[in-house]
């Protein structure tokens, strides 16, 4: 293990730490609206810049990024405060997988407007009777001239209401039942058949949607992998997710922190020696997150691919969130759990931690069965 | 940047967990778990192999290797519950490195280089060290009080004080006796030795982990292999993230030694903490898994629960290890304030 920066990768850092410093986003708006617009800009601005995407190919509009140059840009990011991209999903899941099993002509097509953030994305797997168990989804793709019309619902897709893309997983052969028999598509969220219904969730706001389908429409042009290959597309974005979506949350969870010990310093809580080892434990867990998704990416290096270790970033980063929220909101007092209280905001969205991206039940099982090698559970 | 072990360091950590597996067969084991004994042949097939002498500098003898190197021996070393005094000489020639004069160096590194005369340290707190480990042959003593080192040559060995660990010895040492003092700051020596007492406890927590894993894919009950049921193969997916965040935070610190001295204390205390915690779960949660063979005499398993234990409370305790990250935490944020205020 060696964290000191080569040459190149000095040069890399200070490149970027540059142009960070000569641009500041300015002040963050509030409001969900305000702040997806916000962000959207934020990234149309780095990527005027050649800085979003940066560990897709070149010839994709990226840069060739390698997995520790992607390290030093999340760890620059953190360092500078800067804004999330609004595109997050696609540039970590949806591009990845174009990139992966795309047409030339869909990626000439769809990749662009994915790094300028002028085409929004968001994703469709989950249906009210298959979450944990996707490859149970039901929702139905008839062959019809020149396409596919689909019919089913989908839910938990966020951005939905924002996205003109979405990934979707349907099935192509009615009279399969699991994963063989599906096919991966591109929707066109703006058309007839597809109506968004936002869902409240726990924190009251909308971040989640109900996708209803019917008879929506994609081109042939517009399946992405082989007909009944979906399950094997599927599982590039979802390999994807959550090693990448991780790389990136490890930075938010570690901005949690550093805001967390802020609190603690400034109001003297750290008098308190079981405040201490809590905090003291804390900083480990969010020490292993960083360096678990570091060694992750050791294994890209060498593999090419995120393997089934990536599980292991997503179970820390769900439970080192969870925690941080916690013992934040635990030594506000009273004032945390007040109506409009940030620490109380925080804990609540935090719930979903364990549940998006893979429950910590499937990761477990996922590392349990392919890292351990134990025996299946079903 | 690099996140893995280089082509050299796998090899070393191939080489030792071959020797340990070839010389501490089940039976060897259980002789010296009889004879409350080290194994000394063991041990100087390591020194023969420059083992002993890895972080130690040529011109004493040593290979000049980096603390990763060593602490992968000791990881290894953890996971076989090696009954050699490697990490005690190992932490004694830090001490050595960091506090001694030039000549008392060279006098007393070419014997822990070589494993002739293996050194030993005592970390005094409120007067004593009541686990010091070890040597297992006469050598250097180093008596550490915070920063400040004395070395102890000859004269009459400390009583032995027995603990539940079954695979090491430990000393009582009491401070004042007598011994002469070292010029140089010891307390960097004494991170470097948690450091390896963490990469230890990893390979405590990792060989837990495999055991239990081992038998929940042989036991069969209620017509399947325990290991089916997610009550136990969650608890082992679970050990397993304890286990990988250990090993990447003993390694992350080996090379804050060498990058980043400044924030050694940190690194090491994190370390210290993360490995303790490991390998008190994974043993515990490999006796849970293993049911009631796992509460036998015979089973390996609690000679790593006993060791895991002890270690907690060798050289420093995790209860002051946890104080002192909190105060480090507290240290960074008011240097980030003062250069933010500046």
């Amino acid at each position: 293990m060696d964290f000191s920066l080569t040459d190149s990768e000095r040069r890399f850092r200070d490149e970027l730490r540059a142009w960070l410093a000569a641009n500041d986003p300015g002040p963050r708006p509030e409001g969900d609206e305000a702040s997806f617009r916000f962000r959207r800009e934020w990234q149309a601005r780095m990527h005027a810049a050649g800085w979003v995407g940066i560990h897709w190919p070149p010839e994709y509009g990226g840069r060739g990024a390698s997995p520790i140059e992607q390290a030093i840009f999340n760890e620059e990011i953190a360092r500078a405060e800067a804004p999330r991209f609004a595109n997050t999903i696609a540039i970590e899941m949806g591009g990845p997988t174009i990139i992966a099993h795309g047409t030339p002509e869909q990626k000439e097509r769809l990749l662009e407007p994915i790094l300028s953030a002028e085409e929004i994305w968001c994703q469709a797997f989950s249906e009210p009777d298959a979450g944990s168990d996707l490859a149970s989804l039901r929702t139905r793709a008839r062959r019809v001239e020149g396409g596919w019309s689909i019919s089913g619902q989908k839910v938990w897709t966020s951005l939905a209401h924002e996205a003109r893309w979405c990934m979707l997983l349907a099935r192509t052969d009615p009279d399969s039942t699991s994963h063989r028999g599906l096919t991966y598509f591109i929707l066109d969220m703006r058309q007839e058949g597809v109506q968004v219904r936002p869902i409240v969730q726990i924190t009251g706001e909308q971040e989640f949607n109900e996708l209803f389908l019917e008879d929506a429409f994609v081109s042939d042009d517009q399946v992405l992998g082989e007909v009944g290959e979906g399950w094997r597309v599927a599982i590039t974005t979802l390999m994807n997710e959550r090693s990448g979506l991780a790389l990136a949350a490890q930075v938010d969870v570690r901005r949690a922190f550093e805001g967390l010990k802020r609190d603690i310093f400034r109001h003297g809580h750290d008098a308190d020696p079981t405040v201490q080892e809590r905090l003291a434990d804390l900083h480990i867990k969010v020490e292993a997150l960083r360096l678990l998704t570091y060694r992750g990416l050791a294994d890209i290096e060498r593999d090419g691919f995120p393997g089934p270790k990536g599980s292991l970033g997503k179970l820390q980063w769900a439970a080192v969130n969870q925690e941080i929220t916690d013992f934040a909101l635990d030594l506000a007092g009273p004032d945390g759990v007040a109506a409009e209280a940030p620490e109380a905001y925080r804990f609540l969205r935090a719930r979903a931690n364990s549940i998006e991206g893979g429950t910590t039940e499937v990761l477990r099982d996922i590392v349990a069965e392919r890292v351990l090698g134990l025996p299946r559970a079903r | 940047m690099r996140f893995d072990l280089t082509d050299e360091q796998q090899a070393i950590r191939e080489t030792v967990d071959r020797i340990f597996a070839e010389r501490l067969t089940p039976e060897r084991t259980e002789e010296l778990v009889r004879e409350e004994s080290a194994d000394l042949e063991l041990w100087d097939e390591l020194c023969e192999l420059g083992f002993a002498g890895l972080a130690v500098a040529e011109e004493h003898g040593g290979q000049g290797l980096g603390l990763l190197e060593l602490g992968l021996v000791c990881e290894s070393a953890g996971a076989a519950l090696a009954p050699v005094p490697l990490l005690a000489n190992a932490a004694a020639g830090l001490v050595l490195e960091a506090a001694a004069d030039q000549a008392t160096r060279e006098r007393l590194l070419p014997g822990i280089a070589d494993g002739s005369a293996p050194g030993s340290v005592a970390l005094i707190r409120d007067g004593r060290d009541r686990l010091s480990i070890d040597p297992e042959r006469p050598g250097p003593l180093l008596v550490v009080e915070r920063e400040r080192a004395a070395v102890a040559e000859g004269g009459e060995a400390p009583p032995a004080r027995p603990t539940i660990d079954l695979m090491r010895r430990y000393r009582e040492v009491s401070a004042g006796a007598p011994a002469s003092p070292l010029p140089g700051d010891a307390a960097p020596a004494i991170d470097r030795a948690e450091i390896l007492l963490a990469a230890e406890l990893t390979g405590v927590a990792q060989r837990a982990l495999d055991l239990a894993v081992a038998y929940a894919g042989e036991r069969h009950q209620f017509g399947r292999p325990i290991g089916s049921f997610q009550g136990v193969s969650h608890r082992c997916a679970q050990i397993m993230l304890e286990v990988e965040s250990a090993r990447s935070i003993w390694r992350y610190a080996s090379w804050v030694d060498g990058a980043e001295p400044e924030w050694l204390g940190l690194a090491a205390s994190s370390a210290k903490v993360a490995a303790a915690s490991a390998a008190v779960s994974a043993t515990t949660g490999a006796i849970q898994v293993l049911g009631g063979i796992g509460f036998t005499w015979e089973h390996d398993i609690h000679r790593y629960l006993r060791r895991a234990k002890v270690a907690c409370h060798t050289f420093g305790d995790v209860t002051s290890h946890r104080r002192r990250i909190a105060s480090h935490l507290r240290r960074a944020d008011d240097a980030a304030l003062a250069a933010a205020g500046s």
